[in-house]
């Protein structure tokens, strides 16, 4: 059991490897990547400027890993310390260089000049595997105490303690750490939270410039709230600060009303937004869509099978026909209608925005909706297969009566295929959820992946897919651990694994 | 009714709907099942065996009814029950069933002993641990060994044979007047078929109650019944007590059973098969069902439906052969001598 675990947990690891790789490939060798900048309106303006027009450019590119760009000053830099020649600059001329070109030459850089000041700048072609690599190898960030290395703060202390934090209540704290609160409780869910492992997907451009693809996907999203911090002895301070995020900050940078309110070098902070993240958003409503979709689906295939050829099943039949028959998007856009002129709900997230329940109605009842056809018409077979079955012709035998029967047999075996089920209906709802949230205009993962494929944001792109993944692949897993959970006859084994 | 009567049929008709016509499935059966006796119904698959003896449980499926008679059980008239309700009363705690796939009639995802405690807790009115401890004694009454620790274990970690006497221990967990048992052996191997025939007839003995044994294998019956009904297209063509049925019997179609049993084939001779097939039931059937297959038949078979002729109290046969003006005809000569043979078999054994 422990081994097969192992071994499927490996399994699942790989799919997702795989499938993040295969996106990564194909995006990073099909598509231009003059492309990005397609939608880009900064270069409409460095039209002029065409020195800041190839900086700009060649910045980018190495944002988004495409290339290694090193500008005349970092260049010269560069060489001046690996040659320890400081006559070196980066004026155009024959002696210049024939030393930066040396340089160049054995990193695998190639020396080009700005057009109008003819100044040297450098750059190198990253080829695919090396931005591969440097994706997996940047994707896991562990913290420690050793993390920060600030040349100008040489007696930062380095430890991790559990104490009662002013700001945060029991926590553990570090220092030397990127992060002060490395294991934090508040109220939100899942209340315990941590800042010792973090996941970096790389950097967003061209949309949310400069922001961390994981940031920009799990982020909370809106306005600023200001939020009441009870320091004790009857201080209390409103700030818009979210504590929870405090990071290293190096002197040079911190500003001084920072530093007088935290008393340590943990000052860069996040701030507290009043709507949910992406991911948070997607989640939410695909919870409720999820829930929704079950609460009607499963009595409706239940009684549906019960009187099965009676009037209620062949209503049912009829309605559930008719909303196959019905492309999907026909069948949303008729619902947003209704649901707009009769009953007065938004037609649109941003109208009311995240904070109103109203908001939430449409899109997740909509997406619920969506898989209530295929899944009333699995339950219902699998019902009357189970009717039909032998065991429940001996239980009548021996004298139980129906709802015995029912309640005793037949609900317990038909909970199979509705825990069989709850992978594809997850994945499902990802599908469902990149169609509604774009109606809807709901600020979503949905929506956020046809917007990134058109902004060529890569790095989200890839981000999202592996994101995705990572969901319908855990889903599945989580599916046949359940599965073993209500059905005896399946063991999670490999062969000879006792 | 009778006193000796547990179970009396008369003049049964079940017929189903069958896209919009109806067919009947039984036609005029008359039958009384004795207290205690253990009797068989033998016939080839889809001669209506098991459609006769889920009439007396009300588990004809939806398109199926009585179309004519009536079904007596210890004063109640079974017949003129119609919904569950009713019926709820009779299955299991007075006519139980057994059925031919051990594999499958047990829940597959429930425990063995949670499935025999529930039936105890439902028909002896015991506690679940009460109920747990008898379980646990009908398990190894019903021949499971190491039952205490096997009551937690789920079907699938049976095979065929102990399933089948999980079912037969569930039956008697009901403690039934009447156990239908429908080819209770069939899908079982042959030694296991053996040790299974002999645990019922065992639990008989020990809990006195009445079996209705179908099978299609006259071999099988003739170790377990008392006494033998043979069914042929619905009807019940000959019944008798188990002597009178393999050693005296007068309908051509018992003749051919007992031919074709296996026992009889001697070596190097080919197994005797009775030539033709069954009536179709969607064409109505005019005279003897068996004449179109019957190598006597005479023209009054094509004409008109045989009666039941009585050759003595205990013995009846639905074939114009017993009528006075009809010619005196012997049965095959590999029957004739068979108490000789069964005699001559068990010898050899
Ligand atoms: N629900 C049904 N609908 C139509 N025909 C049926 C139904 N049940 C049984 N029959 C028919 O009745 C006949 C007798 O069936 P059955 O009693 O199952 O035979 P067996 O003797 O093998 O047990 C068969 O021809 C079968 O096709
Ligand atoms: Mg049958």
């Amino acid at each position: 059991m422990k081994k097969y675990l192992f071994f499927r947990i490996l399994r699942s690891l790989l799919s997702i490897f795989l499938v993040t790789t295969i996106t990564y490939i194909i995006i990073y060798s099909l598509i231009p990547k003059r492309d990005v900048f397609s939608q880009d309106p900064l270069i409409q303006k460095l039209a002029s400027r065409p020195d800041k027009l190839i900086d700009y450019k060649n910045n980018a590119y190495h944002n988004m890993n495409y290339l290694d760009y090193y500008d005349t000053e970092t260049l010269v830099n560069k060489v001046q310390k690996a040659t320890s020649n400081t006559d070196v600059s980066g004026s155009h001329g024959k002696k210049n260089f024939d030393i930066l070109n040396k340089w160049a030459k054995k990193n695998g850089f190639k020396i080009k000049t700005y057009p109008s000041s003819k100044r040297y700048y450098a750059i190198r072609d990253l080829p695919l595997w090396e931005r591969l690599g440097r994706f997996y190898g940047n994707l896991v960030k562990i913290d420690t105490p050793w993390s920060v290395q600030d040349k100008n703060n040489p007696n930062l202390k380095r430890y991790l303690k559990i104490e009662n934090d002013k700001w945060v209540g029991w926590a553990l704290v570090g220092s030397g750490t990127k992060y002060r609160y490395q294991i934090y409780f508040n109220k939100s869910f899942p209340f315990i939270h941590q800042n010792i492992i973090h996941f970096d997907l790389g950097t967003s451009y061209p949309t949310f410039s400069g922001t961390s693809v994981l940031d920009v996907i799990a982020g909370r999203q809106g306005a600023t709230v200001s939020k009441k911090y009870n320091l004790g002895h009857g201080v209390i301070i409103n700030s818009a600060d979210n504590v929870y995020t405090r990071q290293y900050q190096s002197k040079t940078h911190r500003n001084a009303f920072d530093y007088d309110r935290y008393k340590d070098s943990y000052t860069n902070l996040d701030q507290n937004y009043q709507d949910p993240s992406m991911i948070g958003t997607s989640f939410r409503a695909g919870i409720f869509a999820l829930i929704i979709s079950y609460a009607i689906s499963i009595p409706m295939a239940f009684f549906m099978a019960r009187f099965k050829g009676k009037l209620f099943d062949k209503v049912g039949t009829g309605v559930v026909t008719l909303l196959i028959a019905i492309p999907s998007l026909a069948f949303i856009y008729a619902f947003r209608y209704i649901g707009a002129q009769l009953f007065g709900l938004p037609d649109s997230f941003p109208t009311q925005g995240a904070s109103s329940f109203a908001s939430w109605v449409m899109p997740t009842v909509i997406l619920g909706l969506l898989s209530v056809s295929g899944l009333v018409i699995w339950f219902r077979r699998y019902m009357i297969d189970q009717q039909q079955s032998d065991y429940v012709k001996f239980a009548r035998s021996k004298g139980l009566t129906d709802n015995e029967i029912y309640r005793k047999h037949i609900f317990k075996n038909a909970s199979i295929p509705i825990v069989q089920n709850i992978p594809g209906m997850i994945i499902g709802l990802i599908e469902g959820a990149t169609i509604t949230e774009n109606i809807f205009a709901m600020p979503g993962m949905g929506k956020m992946l046809p917007d990134a494929i058109l902004a060529h944001n890569n790095s989200i792109v890839i981000g999202l897919v592996f994101i995705f993944t990572t969901i319908g692949v855990l889903s599945v897993l989580l599916g046949d651990i359940l599965m073993v959970i209500v059905d005896p006859r399946i063991k999670l084994s490999t062969k000879g694994d006792e | 009714m009778n006193d000796e009567n547990i179970l009396e049929v008369k003049n049964l008709n079940v017929s189903f709907r069958v896209r919009g016509s109806e067919i009947e499935a039984i036609h005029d059966i008359s039958l009384n099942l004795k207290k205690h006796e253990t009797l068989a119904i033998v016939g080839e698959s889809g001669s209506g065996k098991s459609v006769l003896t889920k009439a007396f449980t009300g588990m004809l499926e939806q398109n199926g009814r009585i179309s004519h008679g009536t079904i007596d059980y210890k004063g109640t008239r079974l017949s003129d029950l119609r919904v569950n309700k009713q019926w709820d009363k009779i299955r299991g705690k007075e006519i139980a069933t057994i059925f031919q796939d051990p594999m499958t009639s047990l829940d597959p995802i429930h425990t063995i002993g949670s499935q025999i405690s529930e039936v105890v807790v439902k028909h002896q009115k015991k506690t679940k641990k009460e109920a747990k401890k008898i379980a646990i004694d009908l398990m190894e009454k019903t021949g499971i060994p190491n039952a205490v620790k096997r009551y937690n274990e789920y079907p699938f970690e049976y095979s065929g044979g102990m399933r089948q006497r999980i079912v037969i221990a569930i039956a008697l967990a009901c403690r039934p007047e009447v156990l239908i048992c429908d080819e209770p052996t069939t899908a079982l191997d042959v030694t296991i078929q053996a040790q299974i025939l002999d645990l019922i007839k065992e639990l008989q003995e020990e809990y006195k109650f009445t079996i209705i044994f179908i099978t299609h294998d006259l071999g099988v019956v003739a170790s377990i019944a008392d006494r033998i009904a043979v069914m042929y297209s619905g009807r019940i063509i000959e019944i008798g007590t188990c002597e009178e049925i393999f050693y005296d019997s007068r309908h051509p179609y018992t003749w051919n059973l007992l031919s074709s049993l296996p026992q009889l084939a001697r070596k190097g001779e080919e197994l005797k098969s009775i030539p033709g097939t069954p009536p179709s039931l969607y064409k109505k059937i005019v005279g003897d069902a068996f004449a179109p297959r019957n190598q006597y038949a005479m023209s009054v078979d094509f004409k008109a439906e045989p009666p039941m002729f009585k050759v003595t109290d205990t013995h009846y046969a639905k074939t114009w052969l017993l009528d006075k003006r009809a010619p005196k005809i012997q049965k095959p000569e590999v029957i004739q001598n068979l108490h000789q043979h069964m005699l001559e078999m068990t010898a050899e054994n």
